[in-house]
């Protein structure tokens, strides 16, 4: 992976730092962890205008890594497994050096404007919940990146890059676009006792806010829907998803014709 | 073009929001015995602000309206059939004739779907329903029809007006995929998936411009796309010029391409 790809989430940071913070004095970190992680947004129609901007770090970063081992399938693929001796260890190896690629993409994103907001000297107190957020919102963001990037390339590889591609954004987005409506659909009351309809959507376990602990000094910052979901559970969840796609793919990988491949021409 | 699968997937999508508004607007209108109770049939087609689906719909729009056509440059060249075409016709016709061929199939995607739904709420609704879909008393509703685009036309008549606005979101939406279309000619565009996010990026910034008050109307494609939005910040002047410097754009683009490959 080429280092200048790095420029795009450091550019991006900046941009949301300007577009958030530029008239804002006394930023506290948590506060730029939230609005990276569609704080924002809540379950009535007009936030779904709020989602488009949270979600562009998901769709670069789609773009960005969405042919990371699909390329390989594309020009050249059985001159290149011809001197690969196993392909599925090939596979999970190229797999792990993505994810690390996504870290670093998603660590670039949101140190960038806690560094902005830290020379322009308008950063808060750091306390110890900012750095838990931080750290949840880097495990959390990477694992989603890494498994939505992975079906793409999967799909790429099936089908062709397009169709992987269309088809994780539209049922990203559709998710996202389940929970802007369940206000409209479901009162408050109806939605806080039934906790399933919010930790049943992939997409809620991107937005920190409406999550809950056990540790009172993180609890009192989230926890804006009064619903029992724990930040731990999504973390769980997304982990366990992600090692499922990852053997999916090595299964998909291994089974695949070489001679076939290359679909970007057809 | 109108053959593969990106377009008709494409038009089976858009087709399958205008049905299940259409239903969902049967349904509601079923149980409503009185006609005045009824909601005007005109604001409750996909693309009016109170509709759902339509809702749902937007979400999607960026990639639905470049999915149909995005990598047609990026096909034609891995298949070699560029060659032989450029070949038959010359370059300029064939790069030309791309642009035009872009334009009118995502015009057809983001037209016809929504003329039959409004056609078929023709036959099946009251045209003399009145009600507005917001419950606000009808006197306050009268208020805010002159924050509607083509306002005038809308009290001339209704049916006229849906027509020209579907049309015009048919033109929008053939201008937004033919620059795509004319930036896929560009060098670093290898893959089909890069193809998709010119135009996410582009509504994204323009979104952003309004958030951070750079321009004093809406930029926001939701606000603006949709029928029957209420809020009076809008610059019809400046999107009409903004969708002429696409089409300007694109042309250039296509004019360095034409002679890039010529021989001196």
């Amino acid at each position: 992976m080429r280092k200048r790809i790095y420029i795009i989430p450091i550019l991006l940071g900046l941009l949301l730092f300007v577009s958030y913070y530029l008239n804002v004095e006394n930023i506290s970190l948590r506060s730029i962890i939230f609005t990276f992680s569609f704080g924002s947004v809540e379950y009535y129609k007009p936030y779904i205008t709020e989602v488009t901007f949270g979600y562009i770090q998901i769709l670069i970063s789609h773009f960005i890594f969405g042919t990371y081992i699909y390329k390989h399938f594309c020009s050249a693929s059985v001159y290149y497994f011809s001197r690969t001796k196993k392909k599925k260890k090939w596979y999970y190896i190229e797999s792990l050096k993505m994810y690390l690629n996504i870290f670093l993409y998603v660590l670039c994103l949101i140190t960038v404007p806690v560094l902005a907001a830290i020379v322009t000297g308008k950063a808060g107190k750091i306390l110890a919940a900012d750095i838990l957020f931080f750290l949840y919102y880097l495990v959390v963001y990477s694992l989603f990146i890494f498994i939505t990037v992975e079906i793409i390339n999967l799909l790429s590889i099936l089908w062709a890059s397009n169709a992987g591609f269309v088809l994780v954004e539209i049922i990203c987005l559709t998710f996202f676009g389940l929970y802007t409506i369940l206000g409209e659909v479901f009162d408050e009351a109806y939605i806080t006792g039934h906790s399933w309809l919010v930790r049943w959507n992939p997409a809620c376990h991107l937005i920190i806010k409406i999550h809950s602990s056990n540790w009172d000094f993180l609890n009192e910052s989230i926890n804006r829907i009064f619903i029992d979901f724990p930040l731990s559970e999504s973390v769980i969840v997304l982990g366990l998803a992600a090692i499922a796609v990852l053997f999916a793919g090595g299964f998909l990988v291994s089974h695949i014709d070489m001679v076939s491949q290359n679909k970007e021409g057809e | 073009m109108m053959q593969r699968w990106p377009f008709i997937l494409t038009w089976y999508v858009v087709f399958g929001i205008t049905t299940i508004n259409f239903c969902k607007n049967v349904m509601t209108t079923q149980r409503q015995i009185f006609i005045s109770e009824m909601f005007d049939i005109t604001k409750t087609i996909t693309l009016s602000d109170w509709s759902e689906m339509g809702y749902f719909f937007m979400i999607y729009y960026p990639i639905l309206v470049v999915f149909p056509t995005s990598y047609i440059m990026l096909h034609d060249k891995d298949s070699g059939i560029q060659t032989y075409l450029i070949g038959r016709l010359g370059r300029k016709n064939y790069y030309f004739g791309k642009l035009i061929s872009v334009f009118i199939s995502t015009f057809i995607i983001f037209t016809l779907p929504f003329i039959m739904e409004f056609l078929l709420e023709l036959v099946c609704f009251h045209l003399s329903s009145n009600g507005d879909p917001s419950n606000i008393t009808y006197d306050q509703a009268l208020r805010k029809i002159e924050y509607y685009f083509l306002h005038d036309l809308y009290l001339q008549n209704k049916i006229v007006y849906v027509v020209v606005i579907i049309t015009i979101f048919g033109i929008v939406s053939g201008i937004f995929a033919v620059f795509n279309v004319a930036l896929s000619t560009l060098s670093f565009m290898k893959y089909k998936i890069f193809t998709f996010v010119p135009v996410y990026l582009l509504l994204y910034l323009l979104a952003l411009c309004e958030k951070n008050k750079i321009f004093r109307f809406t930029t926001n494609y939701m606000f603006v796309l949709r029928a029957f939005e209420e809020s009076p910040n809008k610059n019809y002047l400046c999107y009409g010029a903004f969708l002429l410097c696409l089409i300007i754009i694109s042309i250039l683009l296509m004019v360095r391409k034409c002679k890039k490959g010529e021989l001196k």
